[in-house]
């Protein structure tokens, strides 16, 4: 009773009632426009070591440790470095909006070491086996690594999905394009047009509410 | 009472108020970017996609240069440039350089019909030639009187690679086969054949395969030589115009009259046509390339004008998904056009590309003018694009010309833009 009223006969010292704050909002178009522009850069860093595995991948078969088919299709694959790694990151940043998990400049970066990664062990174990085999365990290799990262990070069993059916479809249409020879450049560039297409749906179904980007 | 101190009045507390949904929620409510700010960004955006365009364009040389050594080999292997020189009198065979004048024919005719085809390997191809030639004129006899020995030798220098039929050496009414050596054809004919002839006459046709040109020496005194062709771009030689010519969708003819005077025969020249060799898609598509940045440039301000006409607020990511429609523009082109003409390829890619972004404006602004706008904008765009690559000579003033165009209506668009 008498600190009800010493709190009366003191206004000053009454506390605020603690009000609801309303965060900042962290997905921003210009948050996705910041992180459109690190996932280029990056995607253009890989793409430099890439071209320096093409480089080894020609050292190795000038060294006979490789042969000269399997060399062709390592070093053709290293060609599609910066699409699937961009193409990759920027799918990770939409399942970032839909699941509203934070991904951290880290962790993209580990996310594209692992896809560069992919060409380097294409390399190695295409000197032991033959290559469509050595294709396979690598893409198997990169994908459960990435799907487990993901998982870890999002805890999302749909993100992870999401995830590894992306990157199943890329290592896919890529070995396609290796194989088809003259026609790999018209059907490659189909398939960024369609990819684009659904690109573009996506922005479509971003939405801005309360000053942050939602999926719809 | 006296005793309780004086009443104050707290501040007003800040009230929440929870933010209700934005009536437009496709809108973004925050703060709108500077219009400077997203001009700078544009630029920027506009060198980011310019360095996929390089890398397009690299591709595309690439390509070129690997056409050319396969157009190198097809052409190694089928024959090179066909150069025919004679009929002339040799005492042997194989001396060719003693060829004083007067032992050339006094009149020589030759009527060539080349016929140009296309030879494919994978998606690369070469432009080769078949050429029919068929030679009449006659010596003087003369000429023959001066060799002493008891045959004589009638030549043309040809590499015998490119010859793939001869008919037989008509002299008089008798007929001599031709014989080949390392560089030449040649017959021998017994001078005691010729003592009967007056005047001697001879005619033969040859069948020859070559590509990337096709010439004839004027050897004799008097030439008429006429070729003929279905090449749409044949380049005569400059050091002798025909004195008549021909060039059309159909073909090409053309015909040389030239007379020499005694030892003028010295110092004549081949005449004949160039073909091209390989095609020009891979140019065509660096050359669309060049004028990509205009292109991305023009249809970001169009976009441009449309967000600030309509006060609707496009995102930057969607300027950059725009950009790299217009980018992959040019990968559709160089894709297609290995596989078919490149106007039909250019066809395509321009509606899948235009297709696109219009769509994309269309459902992004919810509204059919904008989209149509859009579609009107980059087809007059590419139609333009097209027409400077058909039109080598005039390019320059027509795209100087375009440039001017669009500069006006940029600046008309300006004065229509009110900010709030």
């Amino acid at each position: 009773m008498e600190s009800q009223t010493t709190q009366n006969m003191n206004p000053q010292m009454a506390q605020a009632p603690k009000l609801p704050t309303i965060p900042e909002p962290k997905y921003t178009m210009r948050w996705l426009g910041l992180q459109t522009f690190f996932v280029l850069g990056i995607s253009i860093i890989f793409t430099m070591i890439a071209s320096g595995i093409d480089s080894l991948a020609e050292s190795r078969a000038e060294l006979t440790l490789l042969s000269e088919a399997a060399s062709t299709l390592v070093c053709n694959s290293t060609g599609y470095c910066f699409a699937i790694t961009a193409i990759s990151l920027l799918s990770l940043t939409l399942i970032e909006i839909r699941y509203r998990k934070t991904v951290n400049y880290l962790q993209y970066g580990l996310t594209g070491c692992a896809l560069c990664l992919f060409f380097l062990l294409l390399l190695a174990m295409a000197e032991k086996m033959p290559f469509y085999i050595a294709y396979a365990i690598v893409t198997v290799m990169t994908v459960g690594l990435i799907g487990t990262f993901v998982k870890g990070i999002m805890a999302y069993t749909k993100a992870v999905v999401l995830t590894a059916g992306i990157l199943i479809v890329e290592y896919g249409i890529i070995l396609l394009l290796l194989y088809m020879g003259s026609m790999a450049l018209l059907i490659g560039s189909l398939s960024l047009f369609v990819i684009l297409a659904i690109a573009m749906y996506f922005t479509l179904r971003l939405k801005v509410i309360d000053r942050e980007l939602t999926i719809q | 009472m006296s005793n309780l101190p004086p009443r104050i009045t707290p501040p007003p507390l800040p009230v929440f108020t929870p933010q209700p949904p934005s009536a437009k929620p496709n809108r973004p409510s925050g703060p709108d970017m500077s219009v400077g700010l997203k001009i700078v960004l544009m630029g920027l955006l506009c060198c980011v996609l310019m360095i996929g365009a390089l890398a397009i364009w690299l591709m595309a040389y690439d390509r070129n240069t690997t056409s050319a050594d396969v157009s190198q080999d097809i052409v190694g292997q089928w024959g090179e440039k066909t150069y025919i020189d004679g009929p002339f009198l040799a005492i042997e065979p194989d001396t060719d350089s003693l060829r004083p004048a007067g032992i050339v024919p006094v009149a020589l005719n030759v009527n060539a019909n080349v016929e140009t085809m296309s030879l494919h390997r994978g998606i690369y191809e070469a432009e080769v030639f078949t050429a029919a030639i068929s030679m009449k004129g006659h010596f003087r006899s003369s000429d023959f009187k001066r060799f002493e020995s008891d045959s004589i030798t009638v030549k043309i220098d040809i590499d015998p690679h490119n010859v793939t039929e001869t008919s037989p050496l008509k002299i008089g009414d008798t007929t001599y086969a031709w014989s080949r050596s390392d560089s030449s054809l040649h017959a021998c004919i017994p001078i005691a054949d010729l003592d009967k002839i007056e005047d001697v006459p001879f005619s033969t046709s040859i069948k020859a395969r070559g590509s990337g040109g096709f010439f004839i020496m004027p050897s004799a005194d008097t030439n008429t030589i006429t070729i003929i062709g279905n090449a749409t771009n044949p380049s005569f030689s400059r050091e002798q115009l025909p004195v008549s010519r021909k060039v059309g969708k159909d073909g090409f003819s053309a015909r040389w009259e030239i007379r020499h005077t005694v030892g003028g025969y010295n110092v004549c020249e081949y005449v004949g046509a160039d073909f091209l060799l390989g095609v020009d898609r891979y140019q065509k598509v660096c050359r669309a390339i060049k004028y990509a940045f205009i292109i991305i440039i023009l249809t970001f301000f169009s976009v441009f004008f449309t967000e600030t006409t309509m006060h609707r607020p496009i995102p930057m990511f969607n300027y950059f998904l725009i950009g790299v429609a217009l980018i992959l523009f040019y990968s559709l082109l160089l894709g297609l056009s290995e596989h078919m003409s490149f106007g039909a390829s250019y066809l395509i890619a321009a509606v899948m590309t235009i297709t696109l972004i219009t769509c994309y404006m269309w459902k992004m602004l919810g509204s059919k003018a904008v989209g149509l706008a859009i579609c009107g904008v980059l087809s007059i765009m590419y139609g333009f694009c097209y027409v400077m690559l058909c039109i080598s000579t005039y390019a320059l003033l027509f795209g100087s010309l375009l440039l001017f165009v669009a500069l006006a209506a940029t600046m008309y668009g300006s004065l229509k833009i009110q900010y709030r």
